[in-house]
């Protein structure tokens, strides 16, 4: 199972979310009929949703004393939205950083190294080798695994560099809450809907440059371990 | 004409057309025109010494947090798996840089047409400078998979333009790759048909400027290192198709950005090492197939606001810019359905009632820029506080729709500050003349850090709203028009500047993060150390615009000190 993360995708890249999604706030406003034969055959296909269900039956599993204010759903997908972009913010700053890093991992790993002349370097003392302990013998990896390891480490690196910069400097950040005014809501709502929009006219470019990145990645795996598309 | 004559003159005539076709242009011109994306790396011998005199990316190298990241067992497993590789290949580092990958690589991409993405094909390019050495290592990389079970065979085939390979694989499920080398290039494929393609181009004569080069040097990319580049014709059917579904609300955005894609040739993202670290966006697009507003719109966004000239060179932080509120309204009004759009403009008036009524929203918007900016500047040594001033400057505009904007404003914030004053015993406003000038503000001596007064004021054309007084006070309204330039800074941090200030006050600062974090300073102190030193090195930080024909380019700029 993945981790969940609401911050980790927008909601316009899950087309096909609406009644999950929509079922979920209803859940977490404590409507008695929150779901609906969509919302479940949606769910049995998508384990975002199942898993963003669990995760919510956990949080509203309160004290029935306990009164949810109205309209608590909203500004929790509303601070999770805020959450997401600062996140996604900073996540942008960290490709930055991880570039840095693959340009250093070049320069460094290719830079000229001053030659020590004889007699002007640091003492060098004679220690008597250690008696060699026998080594089993290791068969030669083959190419395709050591390119397939290369690859899977520089993903792995260019995840962390990307991420764990940008999560030192939002702790210094202070957070904003931006000011709400329910009586807009319903007014500015198109500029929601069109921000859906937004996210739709650049998912066919993400798609592809995700497929494109695949594409060229296969070419470095070994047979026995090649994705499928 | 005598014979050396002869071949002087025709050396002459054909040097620029030699020094044109570079290894770059020799591999773009094998592109399919339908690419969907490319990637040309170029010349990263030469561009590797320039990296090496970044001081920035030598403190960064030096730093910490970098170095931690050179002990994670992630950094050990890649130095591991590149030591391997080059062993077996039986290559040094110098030589992979140098003499296979430092003239040209190329990747280029074609996807698969809407509802068949799988039916995608690519085309691997590389331009040696050691031709016998490329061969090499092909056939010891064909050697070490043959050995080692990966490929089945590498069998000849002879094509109409000259013979190629086949690399089949062991595993049967998995498709055959094709290789061509001609001299110093290699030609890699896993569709047998693009190969053939490339090679069928090579076999010809180039018939000028290749396809993908004219694209890179109409967005000013030519002479970047890395640049990956976007064929927007590839997106068209996609967009066309996204606009046939969704709310009412999001197919109209989507029918306005297939308009405004449609303008556009080319996109590019790029990375340059020198003179300064820069990444960037570049977008060509034909101006003339834009809507009125966006032209209007980034034809002043284009312009140098004279606000820079107010901004100190060691400020901290400032973002200075020409925004064309009317303009910029009615081009993000086209991407919403009419009836959106008064239910949008209804939401902003009723929003904005504290400082004027709904009709006046046109003439408010019309009275208000294009020019603004914000600074923020370190405290003057004599204040005896940690607290940076800044200052907001937005430019009114000359006549009645501007003469409204300044009643609007003032009238508002005067309201806010009296309605704040009123909720916050602590708090109060004061008011004071500066000759002609009336400042109004909030002081509070619990709530504020020493030195902060929030204050407000008309000034010479611009409405201004800064950290104190004595802000305002040093304000010199520009008198100058906006000038054309090539290029516009938009956003410009000074790390020395920002290096100083941390110096001289990181323990107010130190104290105020820890109170807003509720947390301890001892908490914040670790984290600010490890960061400092990723500025080692490193001098200013700009946002930049450039302008060409038909072309616009957002850069990110880091400056540093070069040997």
């Amino acid at each position: 199972m993945t981790d969940f993360d609401p911050t980790a995708e927008p909601d316009p890249a899950r087309p096909g979310c609406e009644h999950g999604q929509s079922a979920l706030l209803r859940l977490l406003d404590g409507e008695p009929g929150w779901d609906t034969p969509e919302a479940s055959a949606h769910r049995a296909a998508c384990a975002d949703c199942r898993e963003e269900l669990a995760l919510a039956r956990s949080m509203v599993r309160l004290p029935e004393a306990v009164a949810v204010p109205a309209g608590l759903s909203d500004r929790i997908v509303r601070g999770a939205i805020a959450a997401r972009r600062r996140r996604n913010l900073l996540r942008i700053a960290g490709v930055g950083a991880a570039l840095a890093t693959g340009i250093l991992v070049v320069i460094w790993a290719n830079r000229p190294r001053p030659e020590v002349p004889p007699g002007n370097g640091p003492e060098i003392v004679e220690v008597p080798a250690p008696t060699p302990e026998p080594i089993a013998a290791t068969p030669p990896k083959p190419l395709g695994t050591s390119v397939s390891e290369a690859r899977d480490a520089i993903v792995l690196l260019t995840k962390r560099t990307a991420t764990e910069p940008g999560e030192r400097i939002g702790r210094l950040v202070p957070t904003l809450t931006p000011a709400e005014d329910p009586d807009t809501s319903d007014e500015l709502q198109p500029l929601a809907d069109a921000r859906i929009g937004a996210a739709r006219s650049v998912e066919p470019i993400r798609e592809s440059a995700r497929r494109a990145v695949n594409f060229f990645m296969r070419a470095a795996d070994p047979p026995d371990r090649a994705p499928q598309p | 004409m005598t014979s050396p004559r002869l071949f002087l003159a025709v050396a002459v005539w054909c040097a620029p057309a030699a020094a044109f076709a570079g290894p770059r242009d020799d591999l773009l011109r094998l592109v399919p025109d339908d690419y969907t994306f490319c990637l040309v790396v170029q010349n990263i011998r030469e561009h590797a010494k320039a990296d090496g005199q970044s001081s920035f990316l030598k403190g960064l190298a030096e730093s910490p947090l970098v170095k931690g990241y050179q002990n994670t067992p992630e950094a050990e497993k890649l130095r591991t798996a590149f030591e391997s590789i080059l062993k077996d290949l039986g290559i040094t580092p110098e030589q992979l840089r140098d003499d296979l990958l430092g003239d040209a690589v190329v990747f280029a991409y074609r996807k698969g047409p809407p509802g068949n993405e799988a039916k995608e094909d690519g085309l691997i390019l590389v331009h040696a400078r050691d031709g016998k050495l490329l061969a090499r290592v092909v056939e010891r990389v064909n050697d070490l998979q043959t050995k080692g079970g990966e490929l089945k065979a590498v069998e000849p085939v002879a094509g109409k333009d000259g013979e190629y390979f086949r690399r089949v694989k062991s595993d049967k499920q998995q498709p055959a790759e094709f290789y061509a080398l001609r001299g110093n290039r290699l030609v890699f494929s896993g569709s047998e048909a693009l190969l053939q393609s490339a090679l069928a181009k090579l076999a010809t004569p180039g018939d000028g400027e290749p396809f993908v080069a004219r694209r890179m040097q109409q967005l000013g990319v030519s002479d970047c290192p890395v640049s990956f580049l976007v064929n927007p014709r590839a997106f068209d059917a996609d967009l066309a198709d996204s606009a046939k579904t969704g709310k009412d609300a999001e197919r109209a955005f989507l029918k306005e950005f297939a308009g405004y894609w449609k303008a556009v040739d080319g996109v590019a993202l790029f990375l340059n090492f020198a003179p300064s670290l820069e990444l960037g966006l570049a977008v060509h697009a034909r101006k003339a197939d834009l809507p009125g507003p966006a032209r209007r719109f980034f034809a002043e966004a284009g312009k140098r606001s004279p606000l820079w000239d107010r901004v100190p060179e060691d400020a901290l932080f400032a973002l200075v810019g020409r925004f064309h509120a009317e303009s910029m309204t009615a081009m993000l009004g086209s991407f919403l359905t009419e009836q959106d759009r008064r239910k949008v403009l209804d939401g902003v008036a009723r929003m904005s009632k504290t400082f004027f009524k709904p009709d006046d929203l046109g003439p408010v918007t019309r009275g208000f820029g294009p020019d603004v900016g914000f600074w923020v500047t370190k405290p003057d040594a004599a204040s005896h506080t940690w607290c940076p001033q800044a200052l907001l400057a937005v430019k009114l505009a000359d006549g009645p729709d501007g003469r409204k904007a300044e009643l609007a404003a003032l009238k508002g914030l005067d309201f806010l500050a009296r309605l704040a004053s009123l909720s916050e015993k602590d708090l109060s406003v004061f008011e004071e003349q500066q000759g002609a000038v009336p400042v109004t503000g909030l002081t509070s001596a619990g709530l504020f850090p020493p030195g902060f007064r929030p204050c407000f004021a008309s000034k010479g054309g611009y409405l201004l709203v800064a950290g104190s007084p004595e802000t305002i006070a040093r304000f010199e309204p520009p008198k100058d028009p906006p000038t054309d330039a090539p290029e516009v800074t938009v956003l410009r941090i000074s790390v020395t500047a920002w290096r100083d200030y941390m110096k001289a006050h990181r323990h107010g600062l130190v104290e105020y993060l820890a109170k807003v974090h509720h947390t301890d300073r001892a908490a914040l102190n670790p984290q600010i150390d490890a960061l400092l030193p990723l500025l080692d090195g490193l001098d200013q930080i700009e946002i930049v615009q450039r302008a060409g024909p038909d072309r616009v380019s957002l850069v990110l700029r880091l400056k540093d000190h070069r040997k």
